[in-house]
């Protein structure tokens, strides 16, 4: 049986490091690559995925039980990615946006058409899985956060809202805006 | 049916990977405009998922790192439940008297963000929280202050408490491992004197009880504002 988080921080303040251990394997694999695709760089990634996990075990008595340790745990990583935005006084847009490789856009939307109406999760080509990332490093770090915590997370409207402070009504209005700049990138009309 | 409506209730049907409901037929197949967006919406989504395929894995020695850090923590830690704001100024009142001043100091620029995030709940005080927000979020570097400013209320109201968040939590970490410059440099970042006058508005409108606290808030928000440079 899957323990719920809230019981393993009980048990973590109580002294179990066992039910940390749990803890952190739960989040470890979704929250690092939260974070890899948030700051763009994986060297940044691991100093800042380690800072947050012992800021959140040392921390862990100031989150409150019964709201959210999802959202509480994806915050200080969120908060940790800023410092280092300001560090590097932006964001390192990800070396994949930067490259001068062009192609022809209208082709790759008619690959992706071609590929048939099935599942969005359908797996998509190499070249293609680049040009999204491109799109992603181009959308502020503020639309990125929503992406990637519906992404990495399957966070809804509502937890992501409560892990970026915000209201529903900005999280599906940034969602929207980031949806749709995705498959702006993706159908040739950037 | 309005567009906006339709869009937005097809991209959570997009986002969830079910059908668009049959209710958002007749609208989209009289409009070309929704129409266009929601195959652009699936594209997105599409596009969105197709990160999880370039999920990579954290590198190995990782958890062995965070967990010998954790062993190497002083003792007592992790902390113990956190007490209310209001023990929490009794606390900070005592370290103000036994600690190095820069350090009280800045554990009472937390207690006041927090004062000032719950006080500011309601709706008289939505100028000085509005005041208070502008401060912080310009030192926060929030990308999107001119636009929040166009928003209504609530949302102001949420990005303040975001930004009071964002400030607490950098707060948090310099209460515990702050040096002298970095706390001034936190004092300066929630701009302690515009605090100041924020508190002063706050003790006229707070009821008796949170007035003297409100005060005592205040007077130590003063000595921060004196660390300045």
């Amino acid at each position: 049986m899957t323990l719920p988080d809230d019981v393993l921080v009980e048990r973590t303040l109580a002294g179990d490091t066992a039910a940390f251990s749990a803890l952190y394997d739960r989040y470890e694999r979704p929250l690092f690559n939260f974070i890899n695709q948030y700051v763009g760089d994986y060297e940044a990634a691991q100093d800042i995925f380690q800072e947050t996990m012992i800021r959140a075990y040392r921390k862990l008595g100031r989150y409150q039980v019964g709201t959210n340790f999802s959202a509480w745990i994806h915050r200080i990583a969120i908060n940790l990615a800023k410092d280092e935005f300001k560090r590097k006084k932006r964001r390192p847009v990800s070396n994949i946006a930067e490259s001068t490789e062009t192609g022809d856009e209208t082709d790759l939307f008619a690959a992706m058409a071609e590929e048939g109406p099935g599942p969005e999760t359908a797996l998509l080509g190499k070249d293609t899985a680049r040009r999204v990332r491109e799109g992603l490093a181009r959308l502020t770090p503020d639309h990125m956060q929503v992406i990637l915590l519906y992404v990495f997370q399957g966070m809804a409207y509502k937890e992501i809202a409560d892990t970026l402070c915000i209201p529903i009504g900005t999280v599906k209005s940034r969602m929207h805006y980031a949806v749709k700049e995705l498959g702006k990138v993706l159908d040739g009309r950037p | 049916m309005r567009c906006e409506h339709v869009q937005d209730r097809a991209l959570e049907c997009i986002l969830a990977g079910e059908e668009l409901p049959v209710g958002l037929r007749p609208h989209l197949e009289s409009c070309q405009e929704c129409t266009a967006e929601v195959a652009r919406l699936r594209l997105g989504v599409r596009a969105a998922k197709s990160l999880r395929q370039s999920a990579v894995a954290p590198p190995p020695g990782m958890k062995k790192a965070v967990f010998d850090a954790i062993a190497s923590a002083p003792a007592g830690e992790p902390a113990t439940r956190r007490a209310s704001w209001r023990e929490a100024v009794g606390a900070a009142c005592h370290w103000l008297v036994v600690r190095p001043l820069p350090v009280a100091a800045a554990a009472f620029v937390l207690v006041a963000v927090t004062v000032v995030g719950v006080a500011t709940n309601g709706s008289k005080l939505r100028k000085e929280a509005w005041e208070i927000h502008f401060s912080v979020a310009q030192s926060r570097a929030v990308p999107d202050c001119e636009r929040l400013e166009r928003e209504e209320w609530i949302q102001k109201q949420a990005a303040f408490l975001n930004a009071v968040n964002d400030a607490k939590l950098q707060l948090q970490i310099v209460a515990v491992d702050g040096d002298l410059a970095t706390v001034r440099a936190a004092a300066r970042g929630v701009r302690a004197r515009r605090l100041v006058e924020s508190f002063r508005a706050i003790e006229n409108a707070a009821p008796e009880g949170d007035r003297r606290l409100a005060s005592e808030v205040r007077y130590y928000l003063e000595e921060i504002a004196n660390l300045q440079p």
